[in-house]
Protein backbone atom coordinates (compact mmCIF):
# COMPACT_ATOMS: atom_id res chain seq x y z
CA UNK A 1 0.00 0.00 0.00
CA UNK A 2 1.21 3.26 -0.64
CA UNK A 3 0.80 5.84 1.87
CA UNK A 4 1.96 9.08 0.52
CA UNK A 5 0.25 11.40 3.19
CA UNK A 6 2.38 9.87 5.96
CA UNK A 7 5.58 12.01 5.02
CA UNK A 8 4.44 14.74 2.15
CA UNK A 9 3.89 17.85 4.09
CA UNK A 10 1.29 20.16 2.06
CA UNK A 11 -0.05 23.84 2.20
CA UNK A 12 -3.57 24.26 2.25
CA UNK A 13 -5.73 27.93 2.87
CA UNK A 14 -7.04 28.40 6.44
CA UNK A 15 -10.59 28.81 3.94
CA UNK A 16 -11.15 25.15 4.16
CA UNK A 17 -10.27 25.06 7.49
CA UNK A 18 -12.84 27.06 8.03
CA UNK A 19 -15.23 25.11 5.71
CA UNK A 20 -17.73 22.38 7.51
CA UNK A 21 -20.39 20.66 6.37
CA UNK A 22 -19.36 19.32 2.84
CA UNK A 23 -21.58 17.47 1.16
CA UNK A 24 -19.89 17.66 -2.39
CA UNK A 25 -16.56 17.43 -4.80
CA UNK A 26 -15.33 17.95 -8.11
CA UNK A 27 -11.98 17.81 -9.15
CA UNK A 28 -11.34 19.80 -12.83
CA UNK A 29 -7.78 20.41 -13.91
CA UNK A 30 -6.43 22.34 -11.79
CA UNK A 31 -9.74 23.83 -9.56
CA UNK A 32 -11.46 21.87 -6.63
CA UNK A 33 -14.86 22.69 -5.51
CA UNK A 34 -16.41 22.04 -2.65
CA UNK A 35 -20.12 21.99 -1.40
CA UNK A 36 -20.21 23.49 1.87
CA UNK A 37 -24.15 23.73 2.98
CA UNK A 38 -25.41 27.37 4.59
CA UNK A 39 -21.84 28.52 3.76
CA UNK A 40 -22.40 28.16 -0.07
CA UNK A 41 -20.17 26.34 -2.89
CA UNK A 42 -16.28 27.18 -2.83
CA UNK A 43 -13.92 27.25 -5.61
CA UNK A 44 -9.90 26.51 -4.42
CA UNK A 45 -7.05 26.47 -6.97
CA UNK A 46 -4.95 23.39 -6.87
CA UNK A 47 -0.81 23.28 -7.73
CA UNK A 48 0.88 20.27 -8.41
CA UNK B 1 51.23 -9.60 -16.11
CA UNK B 2 50.32 -8.72 -12.62
CA UNK B 3 49.04 -5.20 -14.14
CA UNK B 4 46.95 -7.37 -16.53
CA UNK B 5 45.25 -9.34 -14.33
CA UNK B 6 44.45 -6.15 -12.50
CA UNK B 7 42.89 -4.38 -15.23
CA UNK B 8 41.12 -7.66 -16.02
CA UNK B 9 39.29 -7.66 -12.29
CA UNK B 10 38.86 -3.91 -11.75
CA UNK B 11 36.88 -4.01 -15.73
CA UNK B 12 35.01 -6.94 -14.59
CA UNK B 13 33.99 -5.45 -11.33
CA UNK B 14 32.90 -2.38 -12.98
CA UNK B 15 31.10 -4.24 -15.83
CA UNK B 16 29.29 -6.10 -12.70
CA UNK B 17 28.21 -2.81 -10.81
CA UNK B 18 27.36 -1.37 -14.21
CA UNK B 19 24.47 -4.05 -14.72
CA UNK B 20 23.22 -3.90 -10.83
CA UNK B 21 23.29 0.06 -11.38
CA UNK B 22 21.25 -0.21 -14.42
CA UNK B 23 19.11 -3.14 -13.06
CA UNK B 24 18.36 -1.07 -10.20
CA UNK B 25 17.30 1.94 -12.27
CA UNK B 26 15.43 -0.09 -14.45
CA UNK B 27 13.25 -1.51 -11.72
CA UNK B 28 12.79 2.15 -10.13
CA UNK B 29 10.91 3.36 -13.45
CA UNK B 30 9.38 0.38 -14.43
CA UNK B 31 9.02 -1.63 -11.27
CA UNK B 32 6.02 -0.17 -8.56
CA UNK B 33 7.85 3.15 -8.24
CA UNK B 34 6.03 4.15 -11.38
CA UNK B 35 2.81 4.03 -9.59
CA UNK B 36 4.65 6.31 -6.94
CA UNK B 37 5.81 9.17 -8.91
CA UNK B 38 2.08 8.61 -10.91
CA UNK B 39 0.61 9.60 -7.71
CA UNK B 40 3.11 12.34 -6.47
CA UNK B 41 1.73 14.38 -9.70
CA UNK B 42 -1.71 13.64 -8.22
CA UNK B 43 -1.10 14.99 -4.73
CA UNK B 44 -1.80 18.57 -4.16
CA UNK B 45 0.93 20.97 -2.61
CA UNK B 46 -1.48 24.07 -2.28
CA UNK B 47 -5.03 24.76 -2.22
CA UNK B 48 -5.49 28.27 -2.15
CA UNK B 49 -9.75 29.28 -2.18
CA UNK B 50 -10.38 31.81 -5.07
CA UNK B 51 -14.02 32.16 -5.24
CA UNK B 52 -17.23 31.40 -3.50
CA UNK B 53 -20.73 31.14 -4.84
CA UNK B 54 -23.36 31.94 -1.76
CA UNK B 55 -26.98 32.41 -2.10
CA UNK B 56 -28.43 33.99 1.70
CA UNK B 57 -30.90 31.32 2.53
CA UNK B 58 -30.18 28.83 0.16
CA UNK B 59 -28.45 25.35 1.42
CA UNK B 60 -25.83 24.01 -1.17
CA UNK B 61 -25.83 20.12 -1.52
CA UNK B 62 -24.30 19.35 -4.65
CA UNK B 63 -21.84 20.33 -7.56
CA UNK B 64 -20.93 19.28 -10.70
CA UNK B 65 -19.43 20.54 -14.01
CA UNK B 66 -20.68 20.69 -17.42
CA UNK B 67 -19.33 19.40 -21.21
CA UNK B 68 -18.88 23.52 -21.62
CA UNK B 69 -17.50 24.06 -18.34
CA UNK B 70 -19.93 25.72 -16.29
CA UNK B 71 -20.30 24.65 -12.80
CA UNK B 72 -24.26 23.33 -12.22
CA UNK B 73 -25.89 23.56 -8.33
CA UNK B 74 -28.02 21.67 -6.30
CA UNK B 75 -29.70 23.58 -3.36
CA UNK B 76 -32.61 23.57 -1.28
CA UNK B 77 -35.53 25.41 -3.73
CA UNK B 78 -32.82 26.35 -6.86
CA UNK B 79 -30.42 24.77 -9.45
CA UNK B 80 -27.95 27.40 -10.70
CA UNK B 81 -25.79 27.04 -13.64
CA UNK B 82 -22.84 29.54 -13.11
CA UNK B 83 -19.90 30.90 -15.05
CA UNK B 84 -16.73 30.30 -12.91
CA UNK B 85 -14.55 32.28 -15.17
CA UNK B 86 -16.65 35.27 -15.38
CA UNK B 87 -18.28 34.41 -11.73
CA UNK B 88 -21.66 34.81 -13.52
CA UNK B 89 -25.30 33.39 -13.29
CA UNK B 90 -25.94 31.92 -16.84
CA UNK B 91 -29.05 29.71 -15.87
CA UNK B 92 -31.34 29.54 -12.56
CA UNK B 93 -34.78 27.92 -11.77
CA UNK B 94 -37.08 27.32 -8.80
CA UNK B 95 -38.04 24.20 -7.73
CA UNK B 96 -39.97 22.61 -4.74
CA UNK B 97 -37.85 21.03 -2.09
CA UNK B 98 -34.14 20.12 -2.26
CA UNK B 99 -31.96 19.08 -4.80
CA UNK B 100 -29.12 16.82 -3.45
CA UNK B 101 -27.47 16.06 -6.96
CA UNK B 102 -27.42 17.17 -9.80
CA UNK B 103 -25.38 15.43 -12.89
CA UNK B 104 -25.02 16.19 -16.73
CA UNK B 105 -25.53 13.11 -19.09
CA UNK B 106 -25.98 14.00 -22.78
CA UNK B 107 -28.02 17.22 -23.71
CA UNK B 108 -29.61 16.92 -20.48
CA UNK B 109 -29.02 17.61 -16.59
CA UNK B 110 -30.36 14.93 -13.78
CA UNK B 111 -31.52 16.04 -10.92
CA UNK B 112 -32.45 13.97 -7.25
CA UNK B 113 -35.01 16.00 -6.03
CA UNK B 114 -36.34 14.99 -2.39
CA UNK B 115 -39.69 16.84 -1.41
CA UNK B 116 -41.78 15.29 1.45
CA UNK B 117 -40.97 11.73 1.65
CA UNK B 118 -40.43 11.46 -1.76
CA UNK B 119 -36.87 11.24 -4.11
CA UNK B 120 -38.12 12.24 -7.64
CA UNK B 121 -35.44 12.07 -10.76
CA UNK B 122 -35.99 15.09 -13.14
CA UNK B 123 -34.64 16.04 -16.23
CA UNK B 124 -33.73 19.63 -17.61
CA UNK B 125 -32.08 20.71 -21.00
CA UNK B 126 -29.22 22.77 -20.58
CA UNK B 127 -30.81 25.76 -20.46
CA UNK B 128 -32.78 24.33 -16.97
CA UNK B 129 -36.39 26.24 -19.45
CA UNK B 130 -37.88 23.14 -19.67
CA UNK B 131 -38.04 19.76 -16.85
CA UNK B 132 -39.98 16.67 -16.69
CA UNK B 133 -40.33 13.67 -14.06
CA UNK B 134 -38.01 10.32 -14.90
CA UNK B 135 -38.96 8.32 -12.06
CA UNK B 136 -39.97 9.18 -8.23
CA UNK B 137 -38.92 6.81 -4.88
CA UNK B 138 -40.64 6.98 -2.16
CA UNK B 139 -39.05 7.06 0.79
CA UNK B 140 -39.55 6.53 4.82
CA UNK B 141 -37.28 9.10 5.60
CA UNK B 142 -35.82 12.69 4.68
CA UNK B 143 -32.68 11.20 3.52
CA UNK B 144 -30.31 12.51 1.25
CA UNK B 145 -29.44 10.77 -1.95
CA UNK B 146 -26.96 11.57 -4.50
CA UNK B 147 -27.20 10.39 -8.42
CA UNK B 148 -25.45 9.34 -11.21
CA UNK B 149 -26.12 8.65 -14.67
CA UNK B 150 -23.73 7.76 -17.65
CA UNK B 151 -24.91 7.33 -20.94
CA UNK B 152 -28.31 5.07 -20.87
CA UNK B 153 -28.41 4.22 -17.45
CA UNK B 154 -29.33 5.90 -13.81
CA UNK B 155 -27.96 5.47 -9.91
CA UNK B 156 -29.65 6.67 -6.78
CA UNK B 157 -28.48 5.84 -3.35
CA UNK B 158 -30.84 4.68 -0.69
CA UNK B 159 -29.44 4.75 2.85
CA UNK B 160 -32.90 3.80 4.37
CA UNK B 161 -32.46 0.08 2.43
CA UNK B 162 -28.87 0.13 2.14
CA UNK B 163 -28.54 -0.16 -1.43
CA UNK B 164 -28.52 1.32 -4.70
CA UNK B 165 -31.82 1.62 -7.33
CA UNK B 166 -30.53 1.77 -11.07
CA UNK B 167 -33.13 2.71 -13.51
CA UNK B 168 -32.79 2.97 -17.84
CA UNK B 169 -32.14 7.43 -18.36
CA UNK B 170 -35.79 7.22 -19.46
CA UNK B 171 -36.93 6.04 -15.92
CA UNK B 172 -37.27 2.27 -16.24
CA UNK B 173 -36.61 0.79 -12.98
CA UNK B 174 -33.50 -2.05 -14.48
CA UNK B 175 -32.44 -3.77 -10.81
CA UNK B 176 -31.44 -2.71 -7.27
CA UNK B 177 -28.19 -3.95 -5.88
CA UNK B 178 -28.18 -4.58 -2.00
CA UNK B 179 -24.92 -2.95 -1.05
CA UNK B 180 -22.81 -5.50 1.30
CA UNK B 181 -21.93 -4.20 4.65
CA UNK B 182 -23.34 -0.78 3.81
CA UNK B 183 -24.64 1.52 6.40
CA UNK B 184 -25.80 4.77 4.63
CA UNK B 185 -24.66 4.99 1.16
CA UNK B 186 -24.35 8.60 -0.12
CA UNK B 187 -22.42 9.34 -2.93
CA UNK B 188 -21.68 7.36 -5.72
CA UNK B 189 -20.46 7.20 -9.30
CA UNK B 190 -20.42 4.84 -12.24
CA UNK B 191 -17.83 3.44 -13.77
CA UNK B 192 -16.61 1.89 -17.20
CA UNK B 193 -15.95 -1.54 -16.16
CA UNK B 194 -19.70 -1.87 -14.94
CA UNK B 195 -18.74 -0.88 -11.17
CA UNK B 196 -20.42 1.73 -8.89
CA UNK B 197 -18.12 3.93 -6.02
CA UNK B 198 -20.08 4.39 -3.36
CA UNK B 199 -19.75 6.67 -0.52
CA UNK B 200 -20.79 5.57 3.32
CA UNK B 201 -20.87 8.19 5.80
CA UNK B 202 -21.83 5.90 8.40
CA UNK B 203 -19.58 3.30 7.56
CA UNK B 204 -16.92 5.30 6.96
CA UNK B 205 -15.78 4.05 3.79
CA UNK B 206 -15.79 4.04 0.18
CA UNK B 207 -16.56 0.79 -2.03
CA UNK B 208 -16.25 -0.10 -5.45
CA UNK B 209 -19.38 -2.58 -5.95
CA UNK B 210 -20.20 -4.35 -9.09
CA UNK B 211 -23.62 -3.82 -10.72
CA UNK B 212 -24.86 -7.01 -12.00
CA UNK B 213 -27.09 -7.48 -8.91
CA UNK B 214 -24.53 -9.17 -6.73
CA UNK B 215 -23.89 -6.52 -4.91
CA UNK B 216 -19.89 -8.07 -4.87
CA UNK B 217 -17.74 -5.96 -3.47
CA UNK B 218 -14.13 -4.91 -5.47
CA UNK B 219 -12.24 -3.10 -3.13
CA UNK B 220 -13.38 -1.06 -0.07
CA UNK B 221 -11.33 1.28 1.36
CA UNK B 222 -11.73 2.53 5.46
CA UNK B 223 -8.49 3.55 6.49
CA UNK B 224 -8.63 6.22 7.76
CA UNK B 225 -11.57 7.86 6.46
CA UNK B 226 -14.39 9.36 8.56
CA UNK B 227 -17.77 10.78 7.10
CA UNK B 228 -17.04 10.29 3.49
CA UNK B 229 -19.79 12.33 1.43
CA UNK B 230 -19.25 13.11 -2.23
CA UNK B 231 -16.65 11.78 -4.42
CA UNK B 232 -15.21 12.32 -8.20
CA UNK B 233 -12.54 10.48 -9.96
CA UNK B 234 -10.47 12.63 -12.17
CA UNK B 235 -9.13 11.74 -15.94
CA UNK B 236 -6.24 9.28 -14.29
CA UNK B 237 -9.01 7.29 -12.20
CA UNK B 238 -7.61 8.81 -8.87
CA UNK B 239 -10.59 9.41 -6.43
CA UNK B 240 -11.03 12.53 -4.52
CA UNK B 241 -13.68 12.48 -1.71
CA UNK B 242 -14.69 14.96 0.23
CA UNK B 243 -16.09 14.97 4.47
CA UNK B 244 -18.79 15.65 5.96
CA UNK B 245 -16.74 17.42 8.89
CA UNK B 246 -14.90 19.66 6.27
CA UNK B 247 -11.50 19.13 7.71
CA UNK B 248 -10.01 16.78 5.37
CA UNK B 249 -9.85 15.61 1.48
CA UNK B 250 -9.31 11.80 1.04
CA UNK B 251 -7.50 11.13 -2.27
CA UNK B 252 -7.79 6.92 -3.16
CA UNK B 253 -5.51 5.44 -5.82
CA UNK B 254 -7.88 3.47 -8.79
CA UNK B 255 -7.03 0.21 -6.50
CA UNK B 256 -8.90 1.86 -3.83
CA UNK B 257 -5.90 2.55 -1.00
CA UNK B 258 -6.01 5.71 0.70
CA UNK B 259 -3.14 8.53 -0.72
CA UNK B 260 -3.64 11.37 1.37
CA UNK B 261 -5.72 13.12 3.94
CA UNK B 262 -5.19 16.83 4.86
CA UNK B 263 -5.77 16.22 8.33
CA UNK B 264 -3.73 18.91 10.57
CA UNK B 265 -4.44 22.10 9.68
CA UNK B 266 -2.29 24.76 11.61
CA UNK B 267 -2.98 28.38 11.66
CA UNK B 268 -0.54 29.31 8.69
CA UNK B 269 -2.40 27.46 6.61
CA UNK B 270 0.08 24.97 6.57
CA UNK B 271 -0.73 20.80 6.79
CA UNK B 272 1.25 17.94 7.54
CA UNK B 273 -1.07 15.01 6.75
Amino acid sequence: MIVLGDRLPDLMSDELRRTDTVYDIIVSGSHLYLVCGDKGMKCFTISY
Amino acid sequence: MLLFVSRRIINYTYRISTTCRRQVKKNTVVGEFSSVSMAHKMVPSLITCNSLLKTEGKYYYSVNLSADGHVICGMNGKVKVWDAEKSDIKYSTRVEGHMHDIKENGDHLYGALQHDDQLTVVRYDRQLTNRDTVVSIPYKTNQLSQIDVRYREIVVTDWDNELIKLYSSDGEFVRDVQLKDAKQPYGVRLMKDDCVLVSDWEADSVTKYKTDGSGEIVWRCDDRLRYPTGLCVNEWGFIFVSCYTGDKIYLLSPQGNCLITHCQLTKTGCVTA
